[in-house]
């Protein structure tokens, strides 16, 4: 057993170490004076105003779809079942520059046309931005959230139901608050996915300086035009506010989840 | 408190939802080569604050920005960094109008000084200097590059002293500004990346190869009267002036 310890830390060692030198690398690359220049930039302040906006839409959208879809798909058993949750899950194994192109395709055809006339355009567009993070997040927040749902003991539920609850009354005061944590980690997961989704951007709302211009995007944006200074700095802003993100929802986290 | 939640959410959702959609009239779609972000940046803001027409610039590599225009049949302005991906278009019928107007040209990027006393491209054939070049697939400059030391014929002999191939011209400036090696090629519009440490020597003009930018109106423009008018300004001496700032010669007719 002793063995296995000892081997297992230098594993997690080894893997802390890498990751550190990676991040050292780009924080090592920068000066404070350009990381200071870019922070005050109008860019960088619309790209990180944009990517919160953004994400904070698309992962309140996306909270609403899973919670329902992953009612249904931790309750009720219907044929062609699994096929559903394949498709649910397709967004996850198809790359995302995959999906930004699928969708380019569909909304740049007939439907995009008939959207467009009523006043919705998905295309280059900030609302492209939020589809593409709806459509990438959504299946991981719901699988989180499945996951906690079908452990709930059915016999909490019945008893619910037994002692004269609805069934929404049920959901809302036994499943819900029982799902808590699950919820909440696939909040987490879905924010900051969100905020680093890059690929389905990139296809579907293109990058667009000042308009559709993410924080990757931003960085994309500098990469390609040589400005290595500011996708560097951008890079390091992301790891702080990712790190921000994390110990803030884990705090949340930590004080709610107490049952 | 749940329910007070809920509201801030439906009310910031509406919110956000209603900023996003908010649109000028009629502006302008362009598709632009990523690399060339410095000088259209510039012109779209000028040409904005002159006449209030917004122009939203799609940046990307030129065959990603061409897929996005063939597969959503939009856009009014096309500028891709290259000839290639332009006579793709062209071929495709996509282009209404269109023209080459600027071009870059690659330099030899040396060590400040020149203590290799490289006076050209025949000099990079020396034996024991160490150069690092552009890959010869994946960015323009590295067919450039083959083209030149093919016209000059020292292809094989300068391809012995090449240390390493980059991915980027920003690596391969900062290879000569920052490790042991000599020289490499650069296009000049990147000058604006040189270090201190590093100088430029212009190749021979016989063996010369430029890269020309082109622009042209897609003919899948809904006002092609704004998207000719911005064209014409992009081609104007104010436009060129931009351009000339970062490094691109005007291409004289």
């Amino acid at each position: 057993m002793r063995k296995i310890d000892l081997i297992a830390q230098i594993f997690l060692i080894i893997f802390v170490l890498i990751v550190l030198a990676g991040i050292s690398s780009l924080f090592l690359s920068i000066n404070l004076d350009i990381l200071i220049k870019t922070l005050r930039s109008k860019e960088f302040l619309f790209s990180i105003k944009f990517s919160l906006t953004t994400s904070l839409i698309s992962l309140a959208l996306s909270l609403l779809f899973s919670i329902l879809i992953a009612y249904i798909l931790s309750k009720e058993d219907f044929i062609g079942k699994k096929i559903v949750e394949n498709i649910v899950d397709v967004p996850i194994f198809l790359p995302p520059l995959v999906v930004g192109l699928s969708f380019l395709i569909l909304f740049g055809g007939k439907l995009g046309y008939v959207l467009e006339k009523a006043g919705i355009t998905f295309l280059f567009s900030p609302l492209g931005v939020i589809f593409a993070q709806f459509i990438i997040i959504t299946p991981y927040i719901e699988r989180n959230i499945e996951v906690v749902f079908s452990k709930i003991n059915k016999r909490y539920e019945f008893i619910g139901k037994s002692m004269g609850l609805s069934d929404f009354e049920v959901f809302k005061k036994i499943t819900l608050p029982l799902s808590k944590e699950g919820i909440l980690t696939g909040l987490i997961v879905g924010w900051s996915r969100a905020i680093a989704e890059f690929g389905a951007t990139l296809m579907l709302a293109g990058a667009t300086k000042m308009r559709t211009e993410t924080l990757p995007i931003a960085i994309f944006l500098g990469i390609s035009s040589g400005d290595m200074d500011f996708a560097v700095s951008i890079g390091v802003l992301m790891l702080v506010i990712s790190f921000l993100i994390l110990l803030l929802v884990r705090g949340v986290v930590k004080q709610n989840v107490s049952y | 408190m749940k329910r007070n939640l809920l509201v801030m959410l439906t009310i910031f959702l509406i919110l956000g939802f209603t900023s996003c959609m908010k649109e000028t009239k009629n502006p302008i779609l362009m598709f632009a080569g990523a690399g060339l972000k410095g000088p259209v940046d510039e012109i779209v803001e000028i040409y904005s604050k002159k006449t209030g027409i917004t122009v939203n610039v799609v940046y990307g590599g030129s065959g990603t920005i061409l897929t996005q225009i063939k597969n959503t049949k939009k856009g009014d302005i096309f500028m891709p960094g290259g000839m290639e991906h332009f006579k793709m278009a062209q071929d495709e019928g996509l282009i209404v109008k269109g023209v080459e107007f600027v071009y870059h040209e690659p330099v030899i990027l040396v060590k400040k000084g020149n203590p290799k006393h490289i006076k050209g491209l025949l000099d990079l054939k020396v034996p024991g200097l160490k150069l690092a070049l552009g890959d010869e697939t994946s960015l323009a400059i590295g067919p450039i590059t083959k083209k030149m030391l093919e016209k000059a014929e020292i292809y094989t002999d300068v391809i012995k002293n090449v240390l390493v191939r980059e991915g980027t011209v920003s690596k391969l400036v900062l290879d000569v500004d920052s490790t042991n090696i000599d020289a490499s090629i650069v296009w000049k519009t990147a000058e604006s990346q040189f270090g201190k440490n590093v100088e430029a020597v212009p190749i021979e003009k016989e063996y010369l190869i430029v890269e020309t930018v082109p622009v042209g109106i897609l003919k899948f423009t809904e006002n092609k009267d704004e998207a000719e008018q911005f064209m014409n300004f992009i081609l104007s001496d104010e436009g060129i002036k931009i351009f000339k700032k970062y490094g691109y010669e005007f291409i004289n007719r």
